[in-house]
């Protein structure tokens, strides 16, 4: 007889953030979104996002989290709400037995984290950080890597820059104009997607998009990042200047084995790149170099009247969501580890820590991992 | 026409340089201070190219009353340099110091842009650079080969960020390569009282390989990448494929001219000796802040 897996059904808890990380689940067969769920006391734009996803979706809007888990015979929370009550809810599904999937950040202070990762562990769910882990130019350099093409790797370096606008500009910014709300700016800029770290405290790009590069590093060469030295500004956008937390960060993060890292990061402004960003990879090793463009392959397309913010490349061949989550199937299945668990996620959360803390005092931090 | 005598030129490509330089007459020459009978009816002689500075012939050209250019990354001790421009000054001759880096076709299009204003302020400067080993050359000390790359560099930084640094921080690595000379890795982070920042990584590849490099400028209004990505062609065949660099030439023929140019004017060298003193005291944290591992802070003009 032939047999079929199991199907996972999932709950998306909370699409205020995005509904990529859901959407982009949904793209396996084996994961069906079955129900859309929040609290109850989120604000009215919450619930409005919430009802818009489900009804996109063709499936109910339930505001009660418990409630909504326990009665659609729920496998998976995917978890996409604003930063703060990730842990939160990643948590009390965890603690639901509910396997969880979660968007970045993993949290937004140590102990959430600390916790986070002690409830997954406690109860034996399996545990995915959403990441870019499995996109096309990442694949086929872990298979260089493996296959010994730059021979021992002795360092790695990244730029990651989002070519986005956040805003208005540093120099417009008219004396005595109040400043800009984090979050009303997070949440009026979310029609046209140029919002980043969605939530009540203002978050830099270290905290929201170094996940992605540093899940390169781990993925890439597995040596654990011990100590960072790092400096950071607000240059491009008044919002974040106005609430003090970077838009630009460069990082130098030295790793087990010897290995020296580099993270140049930042939301630079849509002027600055032809196609939404530089992101590349550059791994040095005993027996040669790697230089990695990240958004190979991907085809240039140009046309009069194009939109200038319009990338002018293309990203092709990329299904890194359905590769994410067919890992994550697996990892349901086996029992075995997802590509970005609760423990490496934490050591991804516990290397930004550390690089704000050396931001603030000047000198390298070692990073406080969570068995430390 | 001003004539200059070049010490240092390769003679595969000399005739295309010489030809190419407007404002001076060349001499390309050999040898010491004198040894060469075109030193004698010179009046600037041009010290070029990766070989060891000529410590006396550059002081008895100066003392000799000749204006000097140096353009190498071969930069002798400050203390030298420093009674070089006294020299310099006591014989109301010229004395040019300049990095080869800054008059790169990439580096000038990018310094322009910034000096235009189409860029903005420079907020994040990135440079790594792989240079190839050359056991006759580096054997026993790979690390010098490293440190002169990443001082050319530090200066590039400085040159486009326009400032020095306030705090560096640095870390060196050997890189066991099985063969001898061992390779070397120097890793660079600069801070900048206005918030700038650079990263720059030097290292040294096993001999024969080739050499790579990437510059990239992140600004308040614009971006220029100038790296591999950008300037690699394609070769197919044998197998495997490889990416031949698209050669920028090393702007000899401009520095020469630059310097024909400048020679006739004022000379103060104050601001190219405060230049100097800088990179100096930047090379001496760098050394200090990997050997200690801690971030250092400095007080620049």
């Amino acid at each position: 007889m032939w047999s079929t897996p199991k199907k996972l059904r999932c709950a998306v808890v909370s699409a205020l953030k995005h509904d990529y990380v859901a959407r982009g689940v949904a793209t396996h067969p084996r994961f069906e979104l079955v129900v859309v769920a929040d609290d109850p006391q989120i604000d009215d734009w919450g619930h409005e996002r919430n009802q818009e996803l489900a009804n996109q979706l063709g499936v109910p809007y339930v505001r009660n989290v418990e409630r909504a888990l326990a009665e659609y015979s729920v496998d998976v929370a995917i978890v996409s709400s604003e930063a703060e009550r990730h842990c939160d809810l990643s948590i009390r599904a965890a603690r639901a037995g509910k396997h969880v999937i979660q968007d970045k950040p993993l949290a937004t202070v140590r102990s959430e984290a600390d916790r986070l990762v002690q409830a997954i562990e406690e109860t034996g769910v399996r545990f995915l950080m959403w990441n870019r882990n499995f996109l096309p130019a990442i694949n086929h350099t872990r298979q260089q890597l493996a296959d010994g093409a730059v021979g021992r790797p002795y360092a790695i370096h990244s730029d990651f820059y989002f070519a986005k606008d956040a805003g208005p500009r540093i120099e417009d910014k008219r004396p005595g104009y109040p400043p800009l709300n984090w979050h009303a700016h997070q949440i009026a800029s979310h029609i046209d997607g140029s919002d980043g770290g969605l939530g009540r405290a203002p978050m830099g790009e270290l905290a929201i998009e170094a996940i992605y590069p540093l899940g390169y590093f781990e993925v890439l060469l597995g040596a654990r990042v011990e100590r960072v030295f790092a400096r950071s500004t607000a240059h491009f956008h008044q919002v974040y200047a106005d609430n003090g937390v970077e838009d630009l960060a460069s990082v130098t993060l030295e790793m087990a084995g010897g290995i020296v890292g580099t993270l140049a990061i930042g939301r630079i402004g849509a002027a600055s790149h032809p196609s939404g960003g530089d992101i590349n990879l550059k791994i040095y090793g005993d027996g040669g170099t790697l230089i990695v463009n990240e958004a190979l392959p991907h085809v240039g397309i140009y046309y009069r009247g194009q939109p200038p913010k319009e990338p002018r490349q293309r990203r092709i061949a990329s299904d890194y969501d359905f590769l994410l989550a067919h890992n994550f199937a697996e990892a349901i299945d086996t029992g075995g580890r997802s590509i970005m668990d609760a423990r490496s996620s934490h050591a991804i959360f516990a290397t930004c820590e550390a690089a704000c803390e050396s931001c603030q005092t000047g000198q390298p931090v070692d990073v406080r991992h969570y068995d430390v | 026409m001003l004539r200059v005598a070049v010490m240092g030129a390769d003679a595969a490509d000399w005739q295309v340089v010489a030809a190419r330089v407007r404002h001076a007459c060349l001499e390309r020459c050999a040898g010491r201070w004198n040894a060469d009978p075109a030193w004698e009816s010179a009046e600037a002689v041009a010290f070029i190219g990766d070989a060891p500075l000529d410590h006396d012939s550059i002081v008895s050209a100066l003392a000799g009353g000749r204006h000097v250019l140096l353009a190498t990354q071969s930069l002798p001790p400050l203390s030298e340099l420093e009674r070089w421009f006294q020299l310099a000054m006591s014989h109301r001759v010229r004395l040019d110091v300049v990095n080869p880096q800054l008059a790169r076709p990439s580096r000038r299009l990018i310094r322009q842009q910034i000096d235009n204003g189409k860029l903005g302020e420079v907020g994040l400067v990135r440079i790594s650079r792989s240079v190839s080993l050359r056991p006759s050359v580096d054997r026993g000390n790979p690390a010098a080969r490293v440190a002169t790359a990443m001082l050319a560099d530090v200066d590039l930084v400085m040159w486009l960020i326009g400032r020095a640094p306030n705090t560096v921080f640095a870390i060196r690595r050997r890189v066991e390569t099985g063969t001898a000379p061992h390779g070397e890795c120097l890793h660079v982070h600069l801070g900048f009282a206005n918030g700038s920042s650079a990263l720059i990584m030097a290292t040294a590849a096993p001999p024969g390989s080739d050499e790579s490099e990437s510059l990239s400028v992140i600004a308040r209004s614009g971006a220029a990448y100038a790296d591999d990505h950008q300037n690699r062609q394609l070769l197919f065949g044998s197998g495997a494929a490889t990416a031949p660099r698209a050669e920028e030439g090393d702007a000899v023929a401009l520095l020469l001219d630059e310097f024909a140019v400048r020679v006739p004017g004022p000379f103060d060298p104050s601001l190219e000796l405060r230049r100097w003193q800088n990179l100096a005291a930047v090379r001496a944290a760098v050394d200090q802040s990997a050997d200690l591992q801690q971030a250092l802070n400095l007080e620049l003009d």
